[in-house]
């Protein structure tokens, strides 16, 4: 099946949008819309205009709770413009795939340290259920792309998560 | 001295070592300046800059002025929300050699404000061609 929805990039950042999506992949894949979903970003409006605050000029920027925003993509909202999604988490990338989004593809971008996880490169730190979550994105089918910026070396993710299972 | 009695109070906060080496290069031109603290994004999850910055202008106190690299960087957005609940805070984005000195060496002088005022002119007054290719 054909969908509506083309995304130049579908990344998860801890960060949202920041120097490396605003000035790196924004600068190479040159979006006119940077589409953040995420729950929390969307309910706080002060929160919301901070997360779009941090937007190239030219671009614009929005953020949707992950469920509707995913839907209304689906259903062909800003469909024929060029889009840089982005997620804060793997469970909403999970949640993405289970609404039916056709991902294919997904950039790690920044998963800092934080409580019980542990680092599988520099920018990317994982606890054991966020792992489980990478596994089962992957047995699903989607390349999982470990990138913060163009240019750097790209690791594909999957293996890594693989070693660490023994 | 300025009116609050003490110099106005600074962090700066940068990606990788930019806030230690920019601080670093400003005491050898401007002599120390203990009290300004440095924090980076490495190593450290969005929130937990977040609280870092609040906990340093807590420590420091209302009018704590926030020197940043980058509007729209990571670690603007971080001052930005730890400033959300300490609205005295002022934070600057663009930092940058002659805007640091100009900081460290007047805060003695000026008021916060006025201070943030005269160091952004010199900040931008700094920043020039200064010889044009032929």
């Amino acid at each position: 099946m054909n969908s509506p929805v083309r995304t130049l990039l579908v990344r998860i950042d801890d960060r949202l949008i920041h120097g490396q999506v605003s000035i790196g992949w924004a600068g190479r894949l040159n979006p006119d819309f940077i589409v953040v979903l995420d729950d929390e970003a969307a309910r706080d409006a002060w929160e919301n205009e901070l997360v779009c605050s941090a937007c190239p000029e030219k671009v614009k920027a929005e953020v949707h709770p992950v469920e509707e925003g995913t839907r209304m993509l689906l259903s062909g909202g800003h469909a024929g413009h060029r889009i840089i999604l982005l997620l804060r988490s793997v469970a909403s990338a999970r949640r993405l795939l289970d609404l039916g989004f056709p991902l294919s593809e997904l950039n790690i971008g920044g998963l800092h340290h934080h409580a019980g996880s542990r680092a599988f490169l520099p920018y990317v730190y994982l606890d054991p259920a966020e792992v489980e979550d990478f596994r089962s994105l992957a047995t699903r089918g989607v390349r999982l792309v470990a990138q913060d910026v163009p240019g750097n070396r790209s690791f594909d993710l999957a293996p890594l998560l693989g070693a660490e299972a023994g | 001295m300025n009116p609050e009695g003490r110099p106005v109070p600074g962090i700066l906060v940068a990606h990788g070592r930019l806030a230690a080496e920019l601080k670093l290069t400003a005491e050898s031109i401007g002599g120390p300046a203990p009290d300004l603290l440095c924090l980076s994004n490495v190593d450290r999850r969005p929130e937990e800059l977040s609280e870092d910055i609040g906990a340093a202008i807590d420590e420091r106190g209302p009018g704590t002025v926030v020197l940043v690299d980058l509007a729209g960087g990571s670690c603007c957005t971080a001052a930005l929300r730890a400033a959300r609940t300490r609205p005295k805070t002022v934070i600057v984005a663009g930092i940058n050699l002659a805007l640091l000195l100009d900081f460290l060496s007047k805060r003695e002088d000026y008021a916060s404000a006025e201070l943030v005022t005269h160091m952004t002119e010199r900040g931008h007054s700094g920043l020039k061609v200064v010889k044009a290719g032929e």
